[in-house]
């Protein structure tokens, strides 16, 4: 062969494998599972995220009770990380390639479902068999300390006379921090397709933006800027929950103390393949709701800073395509879709 | 309020790091981290957060923060190790290292590249641990005054860099940059949640991880260039030089000409480290291309051909980066890097709150973990210097064990990353086009160069954009970006002052002007 | 930054470097450009596809991606340019075509394969296999090396650091 033509042989066939590759071999180099009794071999917690974030924190904080506590006699919990897409490559591993499984489980969130919208994915949430929802983390909205925002109703005010005025940092954009700021703008009767909303990745930049006078209002989960409101630095103008938070012996506001009936909890649930027969369904309803009750997690969620927020079956499952639906369509108000 | 005291803080803290147990942990961090900067795809940031699990155990979580620090600065070092060696670095952080590094070990002079290395990363951790000790408080707000417009002049700044990096033709370096700023193009656009070329998969969703980049063009390109040279190219151990002499590995003028780039590296690499502009790699590209610009200003053009100023200032500048980063971390608890965000979470979830308090509130972690800082620097040095004898043999293994050995540790790099071998075939693509740039001679850096800043830089442009609701005047009516965008262009064009003068005052230049697609 | 030993011997010489250091031939720079030239267009088109409700608009996601390309398609022409000028005297010298297109089609290989096979299986094959294509004729040293290292490498991975390699049809 001589040498132009086998360059251009070359070149073709590494276009090809990008652009064809991606889908077409996915299921070759993925591989899959079989099906069978639960338990009748070890089973595996897939992480649709890296090693290091919430997820996978959950989800070896989950392992090590099992394990601890022996509750699958001696089969094994493994982590597996399935990065991709917000979540999206791991859900649509766990949809089409492990059905019927019920020894491979996924951890998943308000995170996953916003990020599957963004993406306008034909997979949702609700295409798995959602076991339990587990916990949940309160969302904080935070000015910088000398900001002339003193309340919430000053920030509302401020969004209402001026949107472009108001910008808001926060995660990635369609995520649980960006959802915030839109129920609370929906809430407050104004148009949430003005929100000036600058997504931050993590690594403290959107602490810095905050900090910097850069962004007008910080949103991120309360364990993030925890240090920065003791220090003195920020100020909190409300958490999400329902429930008030009390952070150094003083009890911070919520959104409903507030005055404006808006509600975010990023929860975080863990949930099986499709179609798992319904008794393999509860034995796994039975297996989680042992670790929730055990006094392990219970100091692992007081560590992290996570509320109790168990539910199973079929109330995991209306919550989660309640979620769903929810989010869809403020992110359609939000103009990001 | 900072005085005798620190003295006195420090001195208990070293009471607290030479117990046996907590040495124990900082020797194991320092080989870890060191094992991790050489393995491609597994920085200290994965590393740390796999651990994280491990360490609840731990009664004292001092021992566990001993064990990160090791960790991460130990990653800082190794990196440099393998880039010199066989051209294929395994963090961004030792990309700059490996251009002049690896033409020392063609050269014979693996010996010499790999102490400059060792001994600046000492002394860059050293004077940037002493810093950390004394101006940890002032310097410390110094990244909470960093707004969207200033780090776009940082990234412009930085991408200044790439004069040094394009090799022989203007044409080909900038269009490395080029495919390097499209590559970090790809996948979904974090500020408007758009998806960019991904040629509607998923996999693409996230954009290529620059570990698959580095990878591909170095260990997987440099592979295939090998693999097509075999029959021309008879095997040949690389022959090194007399090893010791009495000036240990470096003799009396690669001491001299490695000293200034340590302590240039170590000022460059400490501040940019206190700012959240992404770690590492901003310094070390920063610092090779000053040091090129210094050795051309003494007339000594060795850069391109093993230059170790290229070698020196580079890897005191990513070790210096990292007593940067815990600058505003422990004081203000402000992650500036992906690894300070992991050790951040740590921090959490021992109880202890990095913050303005911290020093009062946890005196003695705090003064032990600074303490170890010293320690850990002090064994690495110690470790290496020896070491390096041993590492050099890497380069007798005969060729074929070599190269295969780099193809198996480069696959199990990227399939880390995602668990799938999708990223292979990623990474083997990226490695063919790698080839043919070393065909046709296109320069590697620029590419990284371009995939590291391209993304910070759109982004902090677009916030800035966002945030003044486009206004695109605040880009020069803010101060401090005003003056970072006017050094730019100064670093941009005071290098052919003399030559603009020269031809305004209608003399002919003593050297060439720089022309289009000629060697610079 | 050519790593080929050629180039590090070449003295700092006042001759162009498009003469001497450039090893493609003539006709590959400019197939080589024309490659450039024809990606660069496509992605400039592919700008427009990008969902954008500002536009071109600055701050919107279309901005930096047309900057980009038409920069690529700009110094595409010129390299183009560079290498239609160029006179041919570039050096012929034996390289061959084999070994890289055989180390990339055990890379194809090693990824189609690594799940199924199990990591241990797979890596080990590709250590040898590539051993060999890269010119190594000592089978048995070869075969020990490969199973040392990768058996070494899983247990280093999947029990210290515990990320999940795979177990394959060895069933670890």
């Amino acid at each position: 062969m001589s040498r132009p033509r086998t360059v251009l042989v070359a070149a073709g066939l590494a276009v090809s494998l990008l652009v064809s590759g991606c889908s077409a071999l996915e299921k070759t180099l993925d591989g899959g599972s079989v099906a069978g009794d639960f338990p009748s071999r070890n089973v595996e917690i897939m992480v649709p995220a890296a090693p290091g974030g919430g997820w996978d924190l959950t989800a070896r904080q989950f392992q090590h009770v099992v394990q601890e506590k022996k509750l699958l006699g001696e089969r094994a919990v493994s982590v597996v990380n399935v990065t991709g897409a917000g979540g999206a490559v791991g859900i649509s591993k766990l949809v089409t390639k492990n059905r019927k499984d019920p020894h491979t489980l996924m951890i998943t969130g308000l995170v996953m479902v916003g990020a599957l919208t963004l993406n306008q994915s034909q997979i949702t949430v609700s295409d798995t068999t959602p076991i339990a929802t587990l916990t949940a983390e309160q969302e904080v909205l935070v000015v910088k300390s000398d900001s002339p925002l003193k309340s919430l109703k000053d920030l509302v005010e401020l969004y209402e006379a001026d949107p472009s005025k108001v910008s808001w940092g926060g995660g990635t954009i369609g995520g649980t921090d960006h959802i915030t700021a839109g129920t609370l703008v929906k809430a407050a009767g104004a148009d949430p397709s003005k929100v000036k909303y600058i997504s931050y990745s993590g690594g403290g930049e959107a602490t810095a933006a905050i900090l910097s006078g850069d962004v007008t209002v910080g949103i991120s989960g309360l364990s993030e800027f925890e240090e920065q409101i003791t220090a003195g630095k920020m100020r909190v103008l409300a958490t999400s929950g329902t429930e008030p938070v009390t952070l150094n012996g003083k009890q911070l506001p919520t959104m409903k103390s507030e005055g404006y009936d808006a509600e975010v909890q990023n929860w975080r649930a863990i949930v099986a393949p499709p179609d798992v027969p319904a008794a393999d369904r509860q034995r796994l309803i039975d297996f989680v709701t042992k670790v929730n009750q055990s006094p392990e997690w219970a100091e692992i969620r007081k560590k992290n800073g996570w509320t109790d927020f168990f539910k199973t079956g079929d109330d995991a499952t209306r919550f989660i395509a309640e979620e769903t639906t929810r989010v869809q369509a403020l992110e359609k108000e939000l103009r990001i879709l | 309020m900072i005085g005798l005291s620190v003295f006195g803080d420090l001195l208990h803290g070293f009471g607290t790091v030479l117990d046996p147990m907590n040495l124990l942990w900082a020797i194991l961090g320092v080989t870890l981290g060191m094992l991790v900067g050489i393995l491609p795809g597994i920085g200290p940031a994965l590393t740390i957060a796999l651990l994280l699990p491990i360490t609840f155990n731990f009664s004292d979580p001092i021992g566990a923060f001993i064990l990160f620090a090791g960790i991460y600065y130990g990653a800082m070092y190794g990196g440099s190790t393998t880039s010199i060696l066989i051209n294929t670095p395994g963090e961004s952080a030792s990309v700059a290292t490996a251009i002049e590094g690896h033409k020392m070990a063609l050269k014979g002079r693996a010996r010499a590249a790999l102490a400059t290395a060792a001994i600046g990363s000492f002394v860059a951790g050293t004077i940037s641990t002493v810093l950390l000790t004394f101006v940890a408080k002032p310097i410390g707000s110094l990244a909470s005054h960093f707004q969207a417009t200033d780090y776009f002049a940082i990234t412009l700044l930085a991408m200044v860099a790439v004069t040094a990096l394009v090799g022989h033709s203007l044409v080909r370096g900038l269009l490395s940059l080029v495919v390097g700023l499209f590559i970090g193009l790809i996948g979904l656009d974090s500020l408007s949640g758009a998806p960019r070329y991904t040629f509607g998969t998923l996999r693409l969703l996230d954009g290529i991880d620059v570990v698959i980049v580095i990878v591909g063009l170095f260990a997987i390109g440099e592979t295939l260039h090998v693999a097509s040279k075999l029959r021309s190219t008879p095997e040949r151990p690389a022959v090194l030089e007399k090893g010791r002499l009495r000036t240990g590995y470096l003799n009396k003028s690669d001491w001299g000409r490695s000293w200034k780039p340590w302590l240039r590296g170590t000022a460059l690499g400490f501040p940019f480290g206190a700012i959240p502009s992404g770690g590492a790699e901003v310094p070390t590209f920063l610092s090779y291309s000053i040091e090129r610009r210094q050795a051309r200003k003494k007339g000594r053009d060795e850069f391109g051909d093993g230059a170790i100023e290229g070698v020196a200032g580079p890897e005191a500048a990513n070790n210096a980066s990292f007593s940067g980063v815990l600058v505003p971390l422990l004081t203000l608890g402000l992650p500036t890097s992906a690894t300070a965000a992991v050790m951040l979470a740590a921090f959490q979830i021992f109880n202890v709150q990095p913050g303005p308090q911290l020093f009062e509130d946890q005196s003695t972690l705090v003064w032990t973990l600074i303490a170890s800082l010293y320690i850990g620097n002090l064994i690495l040095l110690i470790m290496n210097l020896p070491l390096i004898q041993i590492w050099v043999q890497v380069l007798k293994v005969p060729r074929p064990l070599l190269y295969a050995g780099i193809l198996v540790f480069a696959c199990l790099g990227v399939y880390s990353l995602s668990g799938s071998g999708y990223e292979v075939l990623m990474a083997l693509v990226i490695g063919v086009a790698g080839f043919f740039m070393r065909k046709l001679d296109f320069p590697i850096a620029p590419v990284i160069l371009g995939v590291i800043l391209g993304p910070t830089m759109e982004e902090q442009f677009r916030r800035a954009l966002v945030i003044s609701n486009g206004d695109a005047s605040v880009f020069v009516t803010r101060p401090l970006s005003a003056v970072i965008i006017v050094l730019t262009v100064l670093a941009l064009f005071v290098p052919y002052l003399p030559r603009i003068v020269a031809r305004i005052r209608g003399t002919r230049p003593t050297r060439d002007r720089l022309t289009f697609g000629e060697d610079d | 930054m050519s790593t080929s030993e050629e180039s590090v011997n070449t003295p700092a010489e006042t001759v162009k470097a498009s003469e001497v250091e450039v090893e493609a031939s003539r006709l590959v720079r400019i197939i080589a450009a024309l490659v450039l030239i024809v990606l660069s267009t496509t992605f400039l088109i592919g700008v427009f596809d990008i969902r954008s409700p500002k536009g071109l608009d600055p701050a919107g996601p279309r901005f930096f991606p047309l900057l980009v390309t038409v920069a690529w398609l700009v110094l595409s022409i010129a390299y183009l340019v560079e290498g239609l000028r160029a006179p041919r005297t570039a050096r012929e010298s034996g390289r061959t075509w084999f070994e890289p297109v055989a180390v990339s089609a055990l890379l194809v290989l090693y990824a189609l394969l690594v799940v199924p096979l199990g990591y241990v299986i797979a890596t080990a094959l590709l250590f040898f296999a590539a051993a060999r294509v890269l010119g190594s004729r000592q089978v048995v040293r070869d075969a020990i090396v490969a199973v040392v290292l990768t058996v070494v490498v899983y247990i280093a991975f999947t029990q210290f650091l515990d990320i999940s390699l795979p177990g394959g049809v060895l069933g670890l």
